[in-house]
């Protein structure tokens, strides 16, 4: 094949192109009539719906956001043993160990430990910490045996979900009691990671099933650069159950609760004056639990949820005890209003109480009270039956954290035929300023200048607003033929506001004895350009042999906003380039064998106090390859063996830094792990 | 200086290149037809009735049918409202299909299909094998992998329903099984 010349090739010309070679039948969202009037051939082609994206099932085809959904083959088929390892199998996620129990996730960049962009569910609850403005992904420890799927929305899906779904949502929808009635046992020995996850389910009576279920995860400490044990480490016991009872046909009532605590090892920043280990070892705590209410109500085309949680969490972590305490309530109803809408509305009530304390009390005060109240509406107006759809939609809040925030989007589905979609979306979204911004005060030690004790604080800055996102989107999806199917997306980002820290004039402080006194805080010093593409060739050559490729290329430009010297919190942290390949083949009838392979770009962004605190050159996050490959086999009467390991090319390797995170990274280490799973 | 930016220049106009080859390659490749997206619980009824006309039962349970199918489903199960809503479409058009909801296995003998909700599968494991024996089809949502005494899994793989068939235990107890369901099925055998 001969490439003809490029030069003057504009990319409008060729969407122009690509849609204009086909033209066939509409994209359609099946009824029971057309169901029941369908061949048998037919009703094997057509999928099932997804949710996360306007809070009602619909077509991920037909999603007018960039979509994946991890599958429970696709939990089966990889080697992760925990939910944020299992991400990294998403096209555009950003997902990088730090720690035995901490990672940096986010997509679309601006990773950190606590990256506040993406907004994490579990059946509908937050998992967001407005202590540390994040989220920790060591509270996500329920096991993967109990996880329906994951549905994963990059880009902003404030209209309908509200603060903090800036970057994405990462939606984890678990089994219903139903689906998991038996006892499972499943246990996992690796280098990394030991875990084992009892469940038991049975139904009470024709309509009310539930479940019991407890697991005990021990995570092992990485490595240090030189291949010696890291202080690090966290081993957690959950216990919990669910209760689901279906009332009439159309309702079903649910009751989810869990209790969890466990004890953690990690490194801090030694300059941190707080009482740690001399190179800044910690241990600590955590605990918590939640108990969360549902009703839903369906009528063919129509539905109606409310919910009801509570969630209690607490750590006790760098000389500090934290807790948090929510309650929400919320309401959602999706109806078709004539011919052409489809509305998606819904209203939530939100309170928390968090409380600080410790012998470095980290925050100016040890009570925090805060409100959320918000509704939403959203309408898919469909222009062009089938083919063009218009989605617009907002959520209106009033809080105590963001203040009162419009949050709208517009997004515009135009499906020329069953076999792609072309997108495009505008949106604004909000990033609520957490505790972290507003109230904390982190006093650090620098050692000495000129012969004077040198001392900083890092505080909060209680007029600190919230940060916002103007998001410009674009994707395009198609079904080749043989399998092969392509779902690209673009993106564009003005970040406003962004965290930074003002350096302030050094002060020489006579009491209680001489020393200098530098006062860091928090302003919202930066905006940024982010931008990027992502992209996802899927091949299904046949049933039981698929293959993924998939290649992320994102960057930003970021601009000082104050003058003086600020130094930006809220850094980039994300590889310019990461590409994954995945395989998965069963090669004889109960044996499968899988491989993940991914390069994964530096991050270059320079740590922001590099200069100031005890880092190394060295502790910048270099490229690194790595590749995961694991054998399964169904041995029989629901017993199932899995042997592999993970990160096989390099003995360890970094994954993050950045310089702005008060936990040390250590290096993730070679692991072969051994799984049995045992259903009766 | 000025040639790392020539060169930064070429290397991107290169990346470039390839983006758009890479593109036009695909947009090259004709695209396959695809048919939409459904409701799980209501895809799964629809298969679970259309089915039905590709099994033919054994001889002595299609001397006392009448003529009328009995579809029994076994538990509260979220397909029952779709399977309602699709025979009660079906009757004015004259196929003749009964709809039976049970709570238990005891009147399970005059069923054609048995659809075991997941609830209940692990209380009538014992029952099923007898009942497969006089003519009953048993089906479910799970994979007939560790399902032992259901002739047909409609089991959720990634995001579509796929059917699985029990052929030799179908067989065994008198069934006839269309080729044309063979064909879009996964035989266990």
């Amino acid at each position: 094949m001969r490439l003809i010349s490029l030069r003057h090739f504009s990319f409008p010309s060729l969407i122009t192109a690509v849609l204009m070679l086909h033209a066939g039948t509409a994209l359609a969202q099946q009824g029971a009539d057309a169901l029941a009037s369908a061949s048998l051939e037919d009703l094997t082609q057509i999928s099932v719906d997804v949710s996360s994206f306007a809070r009602k099932d619909q077509d991920l085809w037909k999603t007018p956001a960039a979509a994946f959904v991890i599958t429970q083959q696709d939990i089966a088929h990889s080697a992760a043993s925990s939910i944020p390892e299992l991400l990294r199998m998403v096209p555009g996620m950003e997902v990088d160990q730090v720690d035995a129990g901490t990672w940096a996730i986010s997509a679309r960049g601006f990773n950190s430990v606590y990256a506040d962009r993406l907004l994490v569910l579990i059946d509908g609850r937050t998992l967001y910490s407005e202590i540390y403005s994040g989220v920790h992904w060591d509270q996500v420890d329920l096991p993967l045996d109990l996880v329906e799927r994951i549905e994963v929305i990059r880009g902003p899906g404030a209209a309908v979900w509200g603060a903090n779904a800036v970057n994405g949502i990462v939606n984890i929808i678990t089994k219903k009691p139903r689906k998991t009635i038996g006892t499972r046992v499943s246990s996992t020995i690796s280098r990394v990671n030991d875990q084992v996850a009892v469940t038991y389910g049975a139904p009470i009576g024709d309509r009310v099933q539930f479940r019991a279920n407890a697991n005990f995860v021990d995570r092992r400490p990485l490595e240090t650069s030189s291949g010696t044990l890291a202080f690090d480490g966290e081993n957690t016991l959950r216990g919990g159950g669910r209760i689901d009872w279906q009332r009439t046909w159309a309702d079903t009532l649910s009751l989810s609760g869990d209790l969890y605590g466990g004890h953690l090892r990690q490194n801090v920043l030694r300059e941190i004056a707080v009482p740690v280990g001399p190179n800044g070892e910690d241990t600590g705590s955590i605990a918590g639990g939640f108990l969360n209410g549902q009703w839903e109500h369906k009528t063919g085309q129509t539905s109606s949820a409310v919910a009801v949680y509570f969630d209690d969490q607490s750590r006790h972590e760098i000389g500090d005890y934290d807790r948090m305490r929510t309650a929400d309530v919320d309401y959602q109803a999706h109806r078709a209003a004539g011919e052409s809408n489809d509305l998606v509305w819904g209203g939530e009530f939100r309170f928390t109480d968090d409380h600080t304390a410790g012998s470095v009390l980290l925050t100016t005060r040890s009570e925090y009270r805060h409100y959320l109240v918000d509704g939403f509406l959203q309408d898919d107006l469909t222009l062009v039956r089938d083919r063009l759809i218009l989605t617009l939609g907002s959520k209106l809040e009033e809080g105590s954290l963001a203040g009162f925030q419009v949050q709208p989007s517009a997004r515009l589905l135009w499906a020329p035929d069953t076999k792609q979609s072309l997108w495009a979306a505008v949106s604004r979204a909000v990033v609520a300023p957490a505790i972290q911004e507003r109230g904390i005060v982190v006093p650090l030690h620098f050692g000495t200048l000129d012969g004077l004790p040198e001392t900083a604080t890092i505080t909060g800055s209680a007029d600190f607003k919230p940060e916002y996102v103007k998001a410009f989107e674009a994707g395009y999806r198609r079904r080749l033929k043989h399998g092969l199917s392509l779902d690209l997306a673009g993106f564009y980002n003005r970040n406003y506001r962004l965290t930074a820290i003002a350096v302030s004039q050094y002060t020489v402080v006579p009491t209680p004895e001489p020393h200098i006194a530098i006062s860091l805080p928090y302003v919202n010093g930066y905006d940024a350009h982010s931008f990027g593409i992502e992209s996802l060739l899927s091949w299904d050559v046949r049933p039981g042999l698929s293959f993924r490729i998939s290649e992320t290329c994102e960057e930003a430009h970021t601009f000082q906003r104050l003058p003086g010297s600020v130094y930006i919190v809220d850094s980039f942290s994300t590889p310019r380039n990461n590409v994954f390949g995945s395989a998965s083949w069963e090669f004889r009838p109960k044996w499968s064998a899988d491989a993940f392979l991914s390069r994964v770009g530096a991050i270059s962004t320079p740590p922001v106090l590099a200069t100031e605190v005890s880092l190394q050159a060295g502790d910048y996050a270099p490229a690194y390859t790595r590749l995961d490959l694991h054998v399964s086999h169904a041995i029989g009467h629901g017993f199932d063996l899995t042997a592999g390991g993970t990160n096989l090319l390099t003995p360890r390797h970094i994954e993050f830094f950045d310089g702005t995170d008060l936990i040390y990274p250590n290096y993730v280490p070679r692991s072969l792990f051994l799984r049995a799973k045992w259903s009766f | 200086m000025k040639s790392t930016v020539h060169r930064r220049a070429l290397i991107r106009q290169v990346r470039t290149a390839c983006g758009c080859a890479f593109a036009m390659l695909i947009a090259s490749v004709p695209a396959s037809a695809q048919a939409g997206t459904a409701n799980e619980d209501a895809l799964r009824a629809a298969m679970l009735i259309n089915m039905m006309r590709f099994i033919e039962w054994p001889s002595h349970k299609q001397d006392v049918d009448r003529g009328q199918t009995v579809l029994c489903i076994l538990g509260a199960d979220p397909i029952g409202p779709s399977v309602d809503r699709i025979v009660q479409s079906q009757a004015a058009s004259g196929r003749l299909v009964q709809v039976r909801h049970l709570a238990s296995t005891d009147s399970a003998g005059g069923c054609h299909v048995l659809y075991v909700s997941l609830g209940e599968r692990k209380h009538v494991e014992h029952s099923l094998p007898a009942l497969v024996d006089a003519g009953v089809l048993t089906v479910g949502e799970n994979s007939n992998t560790n399902t032992p005494a259901q002739l047909i899994g409609l089991p959720l793989v990634d995001d579509h329903i796929h059917i699985e068939v029990n052929l030799p235990q179908a067989q065994h107890a008198g069934f006839t099984i269309s080729s044309k369901l063979l064909r879009l099925a996964t035989v266990n055998h």
